[in-house]
């Protein structure tokens, strides 16, 4: 039972620092493609000072890009953080072989109220998400306007390899970040079923507290 | 870490299964001293928490109906673990 338990919360906490990891790739990616289409364009407009209207379009959009990311990588690693925590924690008590019920509830005290504090930033991170997927969307729609401009002038395939390339990247990271609020939702369905449970709980704990508070 | 007070009783009264003083209590359940204080309280108004004197400190150790709480907990927390579905990528 308590193997069982331990697994369980091994692998929890693994899925966990995978999906905090794939958070990171993406904020990370998310921060280069904001810098990507915000810096050309805002020194082209500092140095030649001429305003183009495609080029506002972009720098909003890099700049908006910029913004969200960096809050998104901030997000994740407050979540590897609490993810290493419970994780060194696990590891230290099998290392000194003092695993038993009393750890593994210590440890299922730790996940359920870390859970709690950070359901805000989850919540957060799957709007952050779904509007860098928004981003990435509207981010290969442009690069696509782009190949197709290139197909019409008659241009080689090959000198359109970069912009498919780029259609293709922001395609991909456009359903990542689709994907990771799927991910997210998964997690917040299990924790949520347990919190309902512990305040089920809390009406037995209250009896053999004497009486409420 | 956002724990509820059941949470907090538990992890105050496993640890003063030897006698602990107030200072390690506040400190190794990471409460600021009003709130220890408040929580304290109750536990030794119930009788969960009894003082005993070590040296001339006093110091606080969990009682025998402490131990059906703490059991209970135990239950109750390994039990909604167990029951709900893992979470997986």
């Amino acid at each position: 039972m308590a193997t069982t338990t331990a697994q369980k919360l091994q692998h929890e906490l693994n899925s966990l620092l995978g999906l905090s990891i794939i958070n990171i790739v993406c904020s990370a990616l998310a921060l280069a493609f904001g810098a990507y289409f915000l810096m050309p364009n805002l020194i082209s407009l500092a140095t030649t000072l001429t305003i183009e209207l495609n080029q506002i379009g972009l720098i909003i959009l890099g700049g908006l890009a910029f913004a969200i990311a960096i809050r998104w990588l901030i997000s994740s690693a407050e979540m590897i953080e609490v993810n290493s925590t419970l994780t060194s924690s696990l590891s230290e008590h099998k290392k000194n072989n003092t695993l038993n019920d009393e750890a593994l509830t210590g440890l299922i005290v730790d996940m359920t109220a870390a859970y709690r504090e950070n359901k805000p930033t989850l919540k957060l991170m799957v709007t952050i998400s779904r509007i860098a997927g928004v981003c990435f969307g509207i981010a290969a729609v442009l690069a696509l306007g782009g190949v197709i401009a290139g197909a019409l002038t008659n241009a080689p395939l090959w000198a359109n390899a970069a912009q498919i390339s780029n259609v293709a990247i922001n395609l991909a990271m456009a359903a990542a970040c689709f994907i990771i609020p799927h991910f997210f939702g998964k997690y917040s369905t299990v924790w949520d079923q347990r919190l309902a449970q512990t305040a089920k709980a809390e009406v037995e704990l209250q009896k053999a507290l004497g009486e409420a508070q | 870490m956002k724990r509820t007070h059941y949470e907090i009783f538990w992890e105050i009264l496993t640890f003063c299964r030897t006698p602990r003083s107030f200072t390690s209590i506040i400190n190794r359940c990471n409460l600021n001293s009003k709130i220890g204080q408040t929580h304290l309280d109750f536990l030794k108004q119930r009788h969960f928490l009894v003082e005993v004197e070590n040296g001339g400190m006093t110091l606080l150790k969990s009682t025998a109906q402490a131990s059906e709480y703490i059991a209970l907990f135990n239950k109750t927390y390994r039990r909604l673990f167990d029951d709900t579905p893992e979470f997986r990528l």
